[in-house]
């Protein structure tokens, strides 16, 4: 009987500490670093293509996803927290890809770059149309 | 045939002229253009509970201004928005949230409720009514939100902050999380723009 009632109870304290340890990891989940994926090789002109024929079908692939993307910086910037960001060319003169990099990066307009970075979807405001990936590294 | 001569190069002078005079109007017009743009606005919510804070922001907002016309445009793509736990991030973008694989971007577009109330051309800072269309999760309501406007050498600058109600949205979250998420959420705006070319 006794040894019953302490294997039900060590059941219990068992699967308490699972579920607390459940708890601790999803609560302690570490972000989601581009560098540690592998990415979906693309180059700057196809990415944006295929959101601009067609923004569901190119988000059902690309959308959250990490990316690897290659093209020509057109522009160069800073956002209003200080990170560094770069604009890629495309062929749509008023269409871009659009990246924040994760840390600052000697990159200049003119040179062709490889970024790795999470896809965000694709901005579309009449004048111009961009798709952005946040959190990059340059590919060496 | 000299009567008709004279009339070709009356005609040639007219050309001349006529040109001259629309490159004026064209350069006057683009002087007066006045479109603003930020591929780089910041977007941040904020909400409180009893039981939880939740921040979440993101740096990729765009936004469009057309002076001339007192308009405004906002575009936010909702995965690009960060939260300090990547927990809270994936429920955010899931099925019971944001739904943000079937409704990806939220937008607003409006208008100034008094055109007059904000002179781009002068330095200075103006308060502002704007209303217009908020559309996100896939529905679109009329709304209205007081902001900042401060011109700082000729060139704008966006600051507002405001309530939205998500249930007026259909966000409704599932019961044993609804006492953590705040119905009313604020919503901070802060933009900086530069010459639309």
């Amino acid at each position: 009987m006794k040894s019953k009632a302490a294997k039900w109870i060590l059941g219990i304290v068992v699967l308490l500490l699972a579920g607390m340890g459940y708890a601790w990891y999803l609560w302690n989940k570490p972000a989601r670093d581009a560098a540690d994926e592998k990415g979906i090789a693309i180059t700057a002109a196809a990415l944006f293509e295929q959101y601009a024929a067609n923004q569901q079908s190119a988000d059902s692939l690309y959308l959250d996803k990490t990316l690897q993307v290659q093209g020509e910086i057109v522009k160069t910037g800073t956002n209003q927290q200080g990170q560094f960001n770069v604009e890629l060319k495309t062929n749509q003169s008023n269409g871009t890809i659009f990246c924040t990099l994760k840390k600052q990066e000697a990159l200049h307009v003119g040179s062709t770059v490889s970024l790795k970075g999470i896809c965000k979807g694709y901005r579309d405001q009449m004048l111009f149309f961009d798709v952005v990936l946040v959190d990059c590294y340059l590919v060496p | 045939m000299h009567c008709s001569k004279l009339h070709v190069q009356n005609s040639v002078v007219f050309m001349k002229r006529f040109l001259l005079a629309s490159l004026a109007v064209l350069l006057l017009h683009s002087a007066h253009a006045q479109i603003w743009f930020t591929k780089t606005g910041a977007i941040s919510f904020f909400s409180h509970t009893e039981m939880e804070d939740i921040e979440a922001a993101n740096n990729e907002a765009v936004s469009i201004i057309d002076a001339a016309k007192g308009e405004f445009s906002f575009q936010v793509l909702i995965k690009g928005f960060k939260f300090p736990k990547t927990t809270m991030q994936e429920h955010f973008n899931g099925a019971n949230y944001m739904n943000s694989d079937k409704f990806p971007k939220a937008e607003f577009k409006g208008k100034l409720v008094k055109p007059a109330a904000v002179n781009f051309k002068k330095d200075g800072v103006y308060t502002a009514e704007v209303e217009g269309d908020m559309t996100m999760h896939g529905i679109t309501k009329k709304m209205k939100a007081t902001g900042k406007i401060t011109i700082t050498k000729g060139v704008p600058s966006v600051q507002a902050t405001f309530k939205v109600n998500r249930t007026d949205f259909g966000i409704k979250v599932p019961s044993f999380t609804a006492a953590k998420i705040a119905e009313a959420i604020d919503i901070t705006v802060q933009c900086k723009y530069e010459p639309y070319k």
